[in-house]
């Protein structure tokens, strides 16, 4: 397994085509707009070496025995699913970000799961490929970027009906030695600093549109291959000193690129889905289980930083024992832990699928990540509502360094006597980062939008079942339990109350 | 004597696990102590009392799951190490 050291050291080796803000970025391991973002996913390795850590950060690889880092292993039971949402939680409390890594986890067991089901139906190879595949992830410890959402077009039409056929990521030519893809992938966490691309489809296809079920890994720097860093609020911050950006060190979110794929090769071993367009839409649901099962661990673990910073910004504004401050802290913890509950249930819940391979149960693993697209926005008002207008009308970093101004700011912006002022500064910028800007939109959207859940978790819940036992209950259907329980038929027992 | 120190994962830790471990270090010191789940003592150090670090095929071990102060985890060290 690598160091995390080593894991930037492996980026310096690689050479994507990388675009931010009209320019191409050199190294994204030392870039000020990406080193951050490259931290954070240093701590998925970093961890693993510490035997405080090991415990969730580590797993044994069953293709071939070996320790390997977990977001690299196949899980083989409901405990694998456990440790996977546990180890997002530290990650989360350490980076106080996204680390991005869990997204090629979700994948190649995604593919593992999948691929199995395609060679049964249709006896292809893919069920190899796919473990000959993760071996070598595992046995270098790489980070594969996890690449699902096609830039889409006109939504109101199918892959098959946009004007421009590129805009779902399809098979252009078929090799003897491979395919070429072309395409793009919209906001993909983590793509510009991992090693390779796994690329998915985006949704359920149709029999007209195989040339769309295509699923495939190629490294970043792949010829053809192409990024564009996204944007995010306040990220030219990260230019400016290290106090105005809240998280200087991990950054905020995943650092989510458009990734471009203009006549890539790639070879069959890489190829794991191609023109088996009904099994589509089982990797989109089985990769989106994994992803929203992962929810309830990353972001409360994001949200333990954040309950500290409100909680330490209190306390530096002297405010910490008023009982509505007590009040709405406590609601923050309420809502966090209700989402932690969620994730370890869908996990607790989870099955072993014909692969031999565990999956988190759907329906639980949907309203995860549907409560993440609510509750983190509640425990951010909360933040905010503690923090006071101060949250956004702070001074500047620059201004504080300035001697014409700093002792000003010192002598305005202190908080209680004891407290040094740039460590309120500090903590009001945190709170800042954590409650505003890219970390609620990546709640609402990340792993799939609200809706998406909501027609999962319709699809599941057993609608007719509901509806049955409440027949059963209004006395509209015979319950089988009541004669047993009074010896009597319900409309014997209620026919002398008449 | 060797003492081998075991973690759980540390995924939501109540109290600061390391505490433990260096009272272990600063009150043991001709004692190896090494990282492991196996050893003449094994002490196990969860973060919570779900107990994830505890493995039961220790012979000797203690288990640590809640904030202790100095005192009492070397009395426990200590009261594992007597039966030896």
């Amino acid at each position: 397994m690598m160091s995390g050291k080593e894991y930037i050291e492996s980026l310096r080796k690689l050479k994507p085509k990388v675009y931010f803000m009209g320019r191409r970025i050199e190294s994204v391991a030392d870039d000020p707009i990406t080193a951050p973002h490259v931290n954070a996913a240093a701590m998925t390795y970093e961890l693993a070496l510490d035997p405080r850590y090991e415990d969730v950060m580590t797993a044994t690889s069953h293709l071939t025995g070996e320790k390997v880092n977990r977001f690299t292993h196949i899980h083989q039971s409901v405990e694998d699913l456990v440790k996977k949402v546990r180890m997002l939680r530290l990650l989360g409390q350490k980076t106080g970000s996204c680390f991005q890594r869990c997204v090629g986890c979700d994948a190649i067991n995604a593919l593992y799961i999948t691929c199995y089901d395609i060679d049964r139906k249709y006896g292809t190879d893919y069920f190899e490929r796919i473990k000959e595949y993760v071996k070598y992830v595992q046995k270098n410890d790489l980070m594969p970027a996890g690449a699902m959402t096609d830039v889409k077009g006109d939504r109101s039409k199918r892959p098959g009906q946009q004007v421009d056929k590129d805009l779902y990521v399809r098979v252009v030519e078929k090799r003897e030695d491979g395919i070429v893809v072309r395409g793009a992938k919209a906001h993909i966490t983590g793509a510009v600093n991992s090693h390779e691309i796994i690329a998915m489809p985006t949704r359920a296809l149709g029999a007209d549109e195989k040339e769309y079920a295509v699923s495939f890994a190629v490294p970043v720097d792949a010829e053809g291959v192409t990024m564009i860093f996204g944007r995010q609020t306040n990220d030219l911050r990260r230019l400016d000193g290290d106090m105005d950006c809240g998280n200087a060190k991990y950054a905020t979110v995943g650092g989510e690129a458009l990734v471009i794929f203009n006549d890539v090769f790639v070879p069959w071993e890489r190829v794991f889905m191609c023109g088996e367009y009904d099994f589509a839409a089982q990797l989109v649901e089985v990769f989106a289980t994994f992803h929203r099962q992962n929810y309830g661990g990353c972001k409360v673990g994001v949200a333990d930083v954040l309950i500290g910073a409100t909680a330490n910004v209190a306390e530096m504004q002297g405010i910490a024992n008023a009982s509505h401050v007590v009040d709405k802290i406590t609601e923050m913890i309420h809502l966090a832990e209700t989402c932690w509950c969620c994730s370890l249930a869908c996990s607790y819940e989870g099955y072993r699928t014909p692969s031999g391979a565990y999956m988190p149960n759907p329906l639980l693993a949907n309203v995860t990540k549907l409560n993440i697209t609510r509750f983190p926005y509640e425990w951010s008002r909360l933040a905010q509502d503690i923090t006071g207008g101060i949250v956004i009308t702070l001074p500047s970093e620059k201004d504080y360094r300035n001697p014409e101004t700093r002792d000003l700011i010192e002598k305005y912006m202190k908080g209680v006597a004891e407290v040094p002022t740039e460590q309120r500064m500090r903590m009001i910028r945190l709170v800042e980062n954590l409650s505003i800007g890219a970390e609620l939109p990546e709640s609402m959207h990340g792993a799939g939008s609200p809706q998406a859940q909501k027609i999962m978790i319709a699809r599941r819940s057993n609608l007719e079942m509901k509806k049955e036992i409440a027949r059963i209950i209004a006395g509209i259907k015979h319950d089988e339990h009541f004669r047993r329980i009074r010896g009597v038929s319900e409309e014997e027992f209620f026919a002398k109350f008449k | 004597m060797k003492i081998a120190i075991k973690y759980c994962g540390g995924c939501n830790e109540s109290y600061p696990r390391e505490e433990v471990e260096r009272v272990i270090r600063k009150n043991f010191p001709n004692f190896e102590i090494f990282y492991s789940s196996s050893g003449d003592l094994v002490v196990f150090i969860s973060g919570c009392k779900k107990g994830c670090a505890f493995v039961n095929e220790a012979k000797k071990f203690v288990h640590f799951d809640c904030r202790k102060g100095e005192e009492e985890i070397v009395k426990e060290i200590k009261k594992a190490l007597s039966e030896f």
